[in-house]
């Protein structure tokens, strides 16, 4: 028997009958999960509801749009804001850290890549070009629940903004 | 006393040709939708380590059918000259070998970065991106860019099998091959962005550590048999670095009609050359056809037997039989 008939009669490696059974699992994983995608690896977000806080780090002064996001947040999640003032570098770290949950800081239009932590999309953007601030949310890395409803939270307070 | 020669020339029968050229077609084609797929792909790459693994052998895949298409080319109009008398059929060989080699180095490559993600615990995030106004899970675009590129090549490499069968044509049996297997790449891909939308970290790196084994499997396999080519090793076959069928029968028929001579065979893309030590031509010559013992239309595969008679003032180095 040929290669190729080996192949097309389903019994070489890459047969017909294990693709299927692959497909077949993969789509009723697919349709299982539907509603749990995506999860938190480190539960960040049913941390933050079972808590009832949402533990903030944040510069002492912080724009309106800023508080924006907080309160959809708090509404999103029944869960109140515990804030922690300080410089930026080691609030990042805290979230790296999983020690709080989000940072609202600003950062150089040029720099996103600064952090380890995931950034959702600008809130609002001071001056223009590359030297442009922008104010955005860090979220921990992989936390992907937590993570895209700040995102989808931030678009909707930048779009208002506008 | 020089060796005498026996040759049909070396070029292909017309029927022959007529399906180097359907291949050539499919080869368009398949970098046409390849093109297709690292597009698709590129646009929800994320951070990803899967996505992106996947992303990388899906743009490695334009290696072989490029490769092909030169190798073809130049086989069927490079002309024969005085700085290349053989003319162009190993450059098929030659192209087999380097893309083997570029796919065993990117497979090793991206093993070694999906090892040290998976050792770092790197979590990778796929947060949500918006289209025609409504927030979707950028996970849900990953999974569908997986699915559009399992189809193509699963479809393609259906069609190249037999092409690459027929033409005794390696590189081509290995693009074949390594699209039929896309289904894999494939599958592990949506495993791990699923698992990634489970909230296990891990899956995305031990997909990507799976497809990327699978990467340089596949170069190291083709490796070693286009390294036996290259050395003037006896044919191989066209899925594994064995001596293949065709070679054994035809070393049995001629150890039987030549008894006492020491037959060696190559290899030269995909024609095969057979040299007959110890004995002369025998007259009057049947013809190269006439000492292939499959069927008659595969014949053009033996394009030459030379006869290299012992000469009596100079004994035949050791180990050569």
């Amino acid at each position: 028997m040929t290669e190729a008939a080996k192949i097309e009669s389903g019994r070489g490696l890459h047969g017909t009958v294990v693709p299927r059974i692959a497909i077949i699992a993969i789509v009723t994983l697919l349709l299982a999960a539907c509603d749990r995608f995506p999860s938190d690896p480190e539960q960040s977000l049913e941390s933050i509801r079972s808590r009832g806080t949402i533990r903030l780090g944040a510069p002492e002064n912080i724009p309106p749009e800023a508080s924006a996001l907080l309160r959809r947040l708090e509404k999103e999640t029944g869960a109140r804001t515990l804030r922690r003032s300080g410089e930026i570098e080691p609030l990042l770290q805290a979230v790296e850290d999983g020690d709080i949950d989000l940072v609202i800081a600003p950062f150089r239009k040029d720099t996103p890549s600064a952090t380890a932590n995931a950034l959702s999309p600008p809130i609002r953007t001071d001056g223009r070009g590359d030297k442009a601030i922008e104010w955005r949310a860090a979220m921990p890395s992989g936390e992907n629940r937590w993570i895209s409803l700040v995102e989808v939270n931030a678009r909707q307070v930048a779009r208002r903004a506008k | 006393m020089s060796a005498p020669t026996v040759t049909t020339g070396g070029t292909l029968p017309p029927p022959l040709l007529e399906t180097l050229k359907r291949a050539e077609r499919l080869e368009y084609w398949n970098i046409f939708w390849t093109i297709t797929i690292v597009i698709v792909m590129g646009l929800v790459l994320g951070q990803s380590q899967t996505m992106k693994t996947a992303w990388i052998e899906d743009t490695l895949g334009l290696v072989p059918p490029i490769a092909f298409l030169i190798a073809a080319k130049m086989e069927r109009s490079g002309n024969k000259s005085h700085k290349f008398p053989f003319g162009f059929e190993r450059v098929n060989g030659l192209g087999f070998f380097l893309a083997a080699v570029a796919l065993a180095a990117t497979g090793a490559l991206l093993l070694w970065d999906s090892a040290m993600t998976l050792v770092k615990a790197e979590h990778a995030t796929v947060g949500t991106v918006q289209i025609f106004g409504r927030d979707i899970w950028l996970g849900w675009l990953m999974i569908g860019a997986q699915f559009y590129a399992m189809i193509p090549p699963m479809i393609i490499g259906r069609k190249e099998l037999p092409l690459a069968e027929e033409l005794a044509d390696k590189l081509l049996h290995t693009d074949a091959l390594m699209n039929k297997a896309n289904w894999m790449t494939g599958a592990a891909g949506i495993a791990g962005i699923v698992g990634l939308g489970l909230g296990w970290w891990w899956a995305d790196s031990v997909a990507a550590a799976f497809i990327s084994f699978d990467i340089l499997h596949d170069g190291l396999k083709a490796i070693r048999s286009s390294t036996a080519e290259l050395v003037d090793g006896t044919p191989r076959g066209l899925s594994s670095p064995a001596i293949s069928e065709e070679a054994e029968a035809l070393q049995a028929m001629l150890e039987e009609r030549y008894p006492g001579a020491s037959i060696r065979l190559r290899e030269t893309g995909r024609l095969i050359r057979a040299e007959v030590h110890g004995c002369h031509a025998p007259e009057p010559y049947p013809g190269t056809a006439d000492h292939w013992p499959g069927k008659v239309e595969r014949s053009w595969r033996l394009a030459q037997i030379s006869f290299v008679p012992v000469e009596s003032n100079r004994s035949e180095p050791e180990g050569t039989r």
